[in-house]
C-alpha cells in the first residue's frame, strides 16, 4: 500500500493554495512553490546545476517498514517514512519552504484507500539543520540550501496474539 | 549527521525503580551502552560500499550525552574530519538526489534487543538476579 499513501501525501501537498505537484513543462506554478516527485525537472547532471524555480520541494518516499518497535511499548507499529527535500536560494527560503510543508503534514491524517486504517503523520525528531549542498548550484553558480525532513505514517494494529 | 533517539522511558524507569533493592541504573547504563555500540557497528556495515565515501563508516562515533549515561548521539560527529558531510548526502539526499542510506535502520534492528536487556535489568533490580 506504500504507493498508495504516496498518493495521499503528495494530494495532501498539492491541496495547499501555495503548492502545485508538478506534472511536467505545462504545469503552472504562478507564485506557488513546486512539488517534485522524486526527481527535479530542469537539472543538469553533467553540469551539476538545478535550473528549477526556487523555492521547491522534492518529495522521497521508502519501501516502508513492516513493524516498527518502540521501546516500551507491547504492540507493534506499522509505519512508512518519507522525506521532503526543500530547497531555496538562501537558509530562509529552504527554511519558509521546509516549515510549509511541515504545516501542512505533521499531525496530519491519510487514509490510503477505503477501509485502511488512517495514518497519522509526524515529523521525525533526526532531521538535520539547513545545509548548504555542496553537490548542485544554480547555474550561474550560486548556492542551493536545503532542510531534509523525514516523516513516519503510522497506523496502529494490534499486538499479536499467540 | 547524527542520530537521536529518546530515552527517557529509561530515565522515567530509573526513577520509577529508585527504591528497587538493586539500582537499575547501573545495569541500564551498561546495556545502553553496549546498544549504542551495537547500531554504531550496524550503521558503520549500512553505510559501507558507497566508492565515493569510502571512509564514511570509519568515521562514526557514538558519545555519551547525560550524565545518566542513558542517552547517546551516533553518527558522523565533530571529530570526522574530511569526511564530514559525506554520511549527511548519503542519509538525507540532495537538492536533486534521494537519500540513498537509511542511516536510522540500525537502530529499529537494535531496538528490540535493547528492550529485552532494559527489561531483565528492571526486573534484576527488583528481585535479583546473576552479578
Amino acid at each position: 500500500m506504500t504507493s498508495a499513501l504516496d498518493t495521499a501525501v503528495l494530494a495532501l501537498l498539492d491541496a495547499s493554495p501555495k503548492i502545485v505537484l508538478w506534472a511536467g513543462p505545462n504545469t503552472h506554478l504562478d507564485d506557488k512553490t513546486a512539488l517534485y516527485d522524486g526527481r527535479v525537472e530542469d537539472a543538469d547532471d553533467k553540469a551539476m546545476t538545478i535550473g528549477a524555480p526556487l523555492p521547491y520541494m522534492v518529495f522521497h518516499t521508502t519501501p516502508g517498514r513492516p513493524v516498527r518497535p518502540r521501546v516500551g511499548r507491547s504492540s507493534t507499529v506499522r509505519t512508512v517514512e518519507f522525506q521532503i527535500n526543500a530547497v531555496g536560494e538562501d537558509r530562509r527560503q529552504a527554511k519558509w519552504a521546509a516549515e510549509l510543508a511541515e504545516s501542512i503534514l505533521d499531525g496530519a491524517t491519510v487514509i490510503e484507500a477505503a477501509g485502511a486504517r488512517p495514518r497519522r503523520i509526524t515529523r521525525t525528531p533526526d532531521s538535520p539543520y539547513v545545509a548548504k549542498d555542496e553537490t548542485w548550484t544554480r547555474p550561474g553558480g550560486r548556492p542551493l540550501y536545503l532542510v531534509a525532513t523525514r516523516y513516519v505514517a503510522t497506523a496502529r494494529r494490534p499486538a499479536p496474539t499467540t | 549527521m547524527g542520530l537521536h533517539f529518546d530515552t527517557s522511558q529509561v530515565n522515567r524507569l530509573a526513577v520509577d525503580l529508585s527504591e528497587a533493592p538493586k539500582r537499575l541504573q547501573f545495569r541500564a547504563r551498561k546495556t545502553m551502552k553496549r546498544s549504542a555500540l551495537e547500531i554504531k557497528r550496524r550503521m558503520a556495515k549500512d553505510f559501507s560500499g558507497h566508492r565515493q565515501a569510502g571512509g564514511v563508516p570509519f568515521s562514526l562515533e557514538f558519545q555519551q550525552l547525560d550524565a545518566a549515561g542513558f542517552a547517546y548521539e551516533i553518527g558522523e560527529l565533530d571529530s570526522a574530519g574530511r569526511q564530514w558531510g559525506l554520511a549527511a548526502i548519503l542519509a538525507y539526499g540532495t537538492s536533486n538526489n534521494a537519500p540513498v542510506v537509511d542511516h536510522t535502520a540500525g537502530l529499529w534492528r537494535e531496538a528490540p534487543v535493547m528492550a529485552m536487556h532494559l527489561g531483565d535489568d528492571a526486573e534484576d533490580s527488583v528481585f535479583g538476579g546473576a552479578e
